[in-house]
């Protein structure tokens, strides 16, 4: 699972929580920000780091990418066509909220759920009221 | 000899039993995971109700709906279960929501 993030602090947090729900075989990598020509770090999303990400979460079963919002999508399809296609083919990016769905995904996952069914459930999360019951 | 569960299960209704929140954290997110994974070892469609709340009925089986109870400390839920290993799905996820101890603090299983 990858989670793109505006910033890499928000990014290393959903991970830290997702962490908690995920098993042993997951790999869960932050990815957030932009680095500039100086090496300065900007909120923002950089596809490069994004198809990194992706590559380093690889896993045969595919991958998750739970996203923040705005321009994270942008910068996650230019990622996608960066990979060769046949992995391309196992990315999924995620409509799910980023907190919640990284927390159902990683859960999810762990009681060995396909990729499908990992994101349907993620996705469930936005029709959640956290307030007033359901 | 027959408990409670067992009873209800016989009559051919989904059986039942009702739990206290034990936690002084109330029923937090790593509790919850651990109801939610052994909840998915069991055939039987569990579901739960904060009686304290008076909430909706949820899937005991999806953390999203788990965590929908925002059970507190002294809460009571209800919970029911309907399948085969209904009863031993019951019995066991009871003995979770009353324990107090975090089985898998800082390790993964």
């Amino acid at each position: 699972m990858v989670i793109v993030s505006h910033s890499q602090k928000l990014a290393d947090g959903v991970k830290e929580l997702a962490d908690q729900m995920a098993c042993d075989e997951m790999t869960i990598v932050p990815v957030g920000g932009l680095i500039d020509e100086h090496g300065r770090y900007h909120l923002g999303t950089d596809a490069k780091r994004i198809a990194q990400a992706i590559q380093d979460a690889w896993s045969e079963d595919g991958v998750l990418i739970l996203l923040d919002l705005g321009s994270a999508v942008l910068s996650t399809e230019v990622a996608l066509e960066m990979l060769p296609p046949e992995m391309r083919r196992r990315c999924h990016m995620s409509n799910a909220p980023l907190v919640e769905g990284a927390i159902v995904a990683a859960l999810e996952a762990s009681l060995g759920r396909s990729l499908e069914e990992v994101n349907q459930a993620a996705e469930s999360a936005l029709n959640l009221r956290k307030i007033d019951g359901l | 000899m027959m408990n409670h569960i067992d009873m209800i299960a016989e009559t051919g209704q989904p059986s039942s039993t009702t739990v206290t929140i034990v936690d002084p954290l109330g029923l937090h997110l790593r509790k919850g995971k651990d109801v939610v994974r052994e909840a998915n070892k069991y055939d039987a469609q569990i579901t739960a109700r904060n009686l304290s709340r008076e909430s909706e009925v949820v899937n005991v089986k999806s953390i999203l709906q788990l965590m929908q109870l925002q059970a507190r400390q002294g809460h009571r839920l209800q919970l029911w279960a309907s399948g085969p290993d209904s009863n031993k799905a019951l019995q066991a996820l009871k003995r979770i929501f009353e324990t107090n101890i975090e089985t898998n603090i800082g390790t993964m299983e």
